[in-house]
């Protein structure tokens, strides 16, 4: 008997020894896509120094080249690289930042990482897929498990999971048919060509989703386009703060408070972010605030990140198109110029207002003393109301806010919300003038406060 | 599941580990039945009726034939009865849709309105196999060669016992009944001797086999396009990748059935360097050409006739043997090759003598069983002659080379050939020399055995990520 364990330890140690030893000699880990960036980056890594990091959502959201420009004429010029990869879920995210602290990079100063619910571990379906593999190493196996355990899937999808992470850990820490991969890596190594069947990413990693050939991401963007009140109804629902309960997900702060941890003693700062999404995300808001103090910034919220919850910039409920990632990437780069000047756990004030002004449309209706008014563009919350003079004035210089419609007005009314972004309403106007034109003009206040003008509209006489 | 999978290697793992822990040999045998059934059941559960069903009749058949011998009768009328049953089962199963589909062809060609006949029928996996193996019971039985085994559970294992279940050796009923009356102790087995024929198996079926593929793919579905050198290149890889994965299958089963205490008998001893077509068959796939010889070269009349007659049986084995890998008309051509070439050489050994250039003898004999792979792999006739022309006249139907290991694309063709197979064959040689027997002489026992850990983790490193069915689970 114990001579038939002797054995089996002397095999066990024979197949452990040389495993290690190949995946000491392994220097690029990954053979999915995340090569092309990856590879990339491990040959560029001095040119920049700000990295994305995040799922799909980031990838085709954010446009270094659109960042850059925006941060430069913010008086803070950077050099970033969308590092983001499509299927990445936030252990993977872990796995990438360790490789990248590994190559000890020097000019990094600033790495975004974007916020995602850890239960999102596995895909489903999707047995055997690359990136379920390549992610799964030694040191994340008991983060992983922890997860799973830690989740609210069922007894029985629990054990389904666990069994696939330790096969897939497995078939990684063994680097299961990987041997040829890693020759041809050595051998371009060698060449000094960097690693083998890497195709250099274009646009400093961001892909636009609209030139996608995949028919997944048609099918969603057809599905998206052809049910336009979903996502209205989706929006309104999220500025309601109405959470299905099933969206909560587990949470791992110790891990993330880790990475900022370890960016810190590199000398990188780090910025988590939640990013804008039409459908609720996967975890909930008191989660996040439970770790402000690691900066979060919070684009999520519909009423407070107006500019770009606008529905011609999306492709689909979570991704935006390449209008909307160019103005994310500008967008984001005031938010963080703002963010990063707060301390922390302080947030930038909220955006309430689309980057258009609120429009309203104005008309007599037929036969009766009526005036019918429509408003569309409007922030998703405060007050809707509108004001008629006789006159216009000119406002305070500078006051994007100011009214300016003569006072004392000669009427005043307040609009209904008819959708997320339109109001109407029905102006008596039997007591106003007849024969001199009218001038309507729309604002919208919160607290008190106003958040929005319309441009004035004059209405001709009926 | 086959046996170059993670799944696999779990599933062997618990059979063994229970095998072993079990206190009988009765209780064993009932273990490694319902193994067997389970791993015949994953592949589609709904053909275990078939396999059963066999083994029922011929378990019956053979009985009664047994019964009828004793009374002094022959029981020709039960044989028929376990030989239809079986050619039947096959035959409706393997060849319906290739006969229905040329008749229709023929039919239609002649110009008459002729509609599909074709069934569509899926082959259940290793039918060819277990059907030869249960018919050579029954006939052995019938030939007074064997006694009926009784036990109804035994019989039904040495059909479905499942390492060489889907794809050989092609067990004989005499080699095999018996072990299962023997008394068996883990003590008795050579580890080391099982899991280097196992490992070996594995390398050449996961690691060569698998890996050398590629080429012969890209050049086997549109040879056109390549030239003479590329498709002879294809052709090298096809030989070199049919015979890892079929002797690797054969090896794993041996050495899957040797850590459980049973012997199977050899498959392959060196076929490629047969010094002739006819040592070749005594080399290649030795279960299948010695069933062939036995139950259909012999019951036809051998040699025992003259020479046309002779050369007359061994064209027919030998078309019949090529209908057995397939149903189709480039395994008769494939079966025809080699029928001639024996004939051939039975006539060039009655002129010349046997054993003459030796060296001449081999380079002509791989060249022909190389020729035939082409008809063999090809998926229609026109690919087959169209590479079969640069085999025999150096003829280039297209101008690009094959693409062979992309990280050297700027050294030459010759040069990334030698790179990717210069390894390959080198391990080859190593795998097939039984290298493990040798190691196991001059190093200490517990050396081999961490060895043997090393050699499994660069084994692994080194098999495609997604496992290639074994080429002969389609036969």
């Amino acid at each position: 008997m114990l001579r038939r364990l002797l054995h089996i330890t002397l095999f066990l140690i024979g197949l452990v020894c040389t495993s290690g030893w190949i995946l000491s000699i392994d220097s690029m880990p990954f053979w999915s896509w995340t090569r092309n960036k990856l590879g990339h980056l491990d040959k560029e890594i001095d040119r920049y120094d700000t990295l994305f990091l995040g799922s799909s959502r980031m990838h085709y959201a954010l446009m270094p080249d659109v960042f850059d420009r925006r941060m430069a004429e913010l008086g803070a010029p950077t050099r970033s690289y969308n590092l983001a990869l499509s299927g990445q879920r936030p252990h993977d995210v872990d796995e990438i930042l360790q490789w990248l602290l590994a190559r000890g990079p020097k000019q990094v100063k600033r790495v975004v990482i974007e916020l995602c619910c850890w239960e999102l571990d596995y895909r489903e379906g999707d047995w055997m897929a690359v990136q379920e593999v390549e992610m799964r190493t030694a040191r994340s196996f008991v983060p992983r498990f922890r997860t799973i355990l830690a989740g609210r899937a069922g007894w029985q999808e629990k054990v389904s999971l666990s069994f696939h992470h330790v096969v897939h850990t497995l078939v990684n820490v063994l680097r299961i048919g990987q041997g040829a991969r890693i020759v041809d890596d050595l051998l371009a190594r060698a060449r000094g060509d960097g690693y083998g069947m890497v195709y250099p990413p274009v646009a400093e990693g961001y892909y636009c989703i609209d030139e996608t050939p995949l028919e997944h991401w048609q099918r969603v963007h057809r599905e998206f386009v052809a049910a336009p009140t979903l996502p209205l109804e989706a929006i309104a629902g999220k500025v309601k703060n109405i959470a299905p309960d099933w969206l909560a997900g587990t949470f791992r702060s110790e891990i993330l408070r880790a990475e900022a941890a370890a960016l810190q003693a590199a000398g990188i700062e780090t910025v988590f972010v939640v990013l804008p999404e039409i459908t609720w995300g996967f975890f909930g808001r008191a989660q996040v605030a439970s770790i402000r103090d690691l900066r979060v910034m919070e684009l999520d919220h519909p009423q407070e990140q107006r500019p770009i919850f606008e529905l011609d910039l999306w492709w689909d409920p979570s991704h935006l198109c390449r209008k909307g990632a160019e103005r994310f990437s500008s967008y984001f780069a005031e938010r963080l110029r703002e963010f990063e000047s707060l301390p922390p756990g302080e947030l930038p004030k909220p955006r309430l207002v689309a980057d258009q002004p609120p429009t309203l449309a104005a008309q007599w209706a037929e036969g009766a003393p009526t005036l019918g008014l429509q408003a569309s563009g409007l922030p998703f919350v405060g007050k809707v109301e509108v004001q008629v003079g006789a006159q216009m004035v000119d406002g305070p210089a500078g006051d994007p806010m100011a009214l300016r419609i003569a006072q004392p007005s000669l009427a005043t009314m307040e609009l209904a919300r008819t959708g997320l972004a339109t109001a109407a309403g029905s102006l008596d106007a039997a007591a106003l003038p007849k024969q001199a034109p009218l001038f309507v003009q729309l604002s919208v206040s919160v607290d008190g406060k106003v958040v929005a003008v319309s441009d004035p509209v004059r209405v001709e006489p009926r | 599941m086959i046996f170059s999978e993670p799944r696999f290697l779990l599933f062997f793992l618990l059979v063994f580990t229970a095998y072993w822990s079990l206190p009988t040999n009765m209780l064993r045998k009932h273990l490694l039945l319902g193994a067997s059934l389970y791993f015949y059941g994953s592949w589609d559960w709904k053909f275990l009726g078939l396999i059963v069903g066999c083994a029922t009749v011929d378990f019956v058949a053979s009985l009664k034939i047994q019964a009828a011998r004793e009374r002094g009768e022959k029981g020709k009328a039960w044989l028929f009865a376990s030989l239809t049953y079986d050619l039947g089962t096959l035959g409706f199963f393997k060849y319906y849709d290739f006969f229905a589909g040329s008749i229709g062809e023929g039919l239609r060609g002649l110009g008459l309105p002729v509609s599909d006949l074709t069934l569509g029928i899926v082959l259940p996996v290793g039918i060819s196999f277990f059907t030869f193996q249960a018919m050579s019971y029954t006939i052995d039985v019938y030939r007074g060669q064997l006694k009926a085994v009784r036990s109804y559970p035994d019989f039904l294992l040495f059909v479905t016992f499942f390492p060489q279940l889907v794809a050989g050796p092609i067990v004989r009923a005499s080699d095999f009944l018996f072990q299962l009356d023997e008394k068996r102790t883990f003590a008795k087995v050579d580890v080391h001797l099982a899991l280097g024929q196992f490992l070996s198996g594995f390398i050449k079926k996961a690691v060569i086999a698998d890996m050398i593929a590629g080429p012969a793919d890209l050049v086997f579905k549109d040879p056109s396009a390549y030239t003479a050198g590329s498709i002879w290149i294809a052709v090298f890889c096809y030989s070199i990748q049919i015979y890892c994965d079929f002797s690797g299958y054969s090896d794993m089963a041996i050495g899957t059935a040797r850590l459980l205490g049973y012997e199977l008998c050899p498959n392959f001893r060196f076929p490629y360097l047969a010094t002739s077509i006819t040592d070749f068959w005594r080399r290649w796939h030795l279960s299948l050409s010695t069933w062939l010889r036995d139950y259909l070269y012999i019951t036809l009349g051998g040699n025992r006739g003259g020479r046309w007659f002779t050369h007359r049986n061994l064209m027919l084995t030998m078309l019949l043997g090529g209908l057995w890998h397939g149903a189709g008309w480039n395994f008769v051509v494939w079966g025809a090759i080699h029928g001639v070439a024996l004939v051939v050489h039975k006539e060039w050994v009655r002129r010349v003598g046997e054993g003459k250039l030796p060296f001449v003898s081999r380079l002509l004999t791989l060249y022909t069983v190389l020729l035939a792979w082409i008809f063999f792999r090809a998926a229609d006739f026109t690919t087959s002659w169209t590479m079969a022309k640069a085999w025999l006249w150096w003829e280039s139907p297209g101008t690009t080379d094959v693409t062979l290991w992309s990280p050297v694309p700027e050294w030459g063709l010759l040069a990334r050939c030698g790179a990717l197979l210069t390894p390959l064959l080198l391990l080859h040689v190593l795998t097939s020399m039984n290298t493990h027997l040798r190691l196991r002489r001059v190093l200490p026992a517990w050396l081999v055995t961490l060895l043997f850990g090393v050699i499994s983790a660069l084994a692994l490193a080194f098999m495609p990520i997604e496992a290639r069915p074994f080429i002969y689970f389609q036969f």
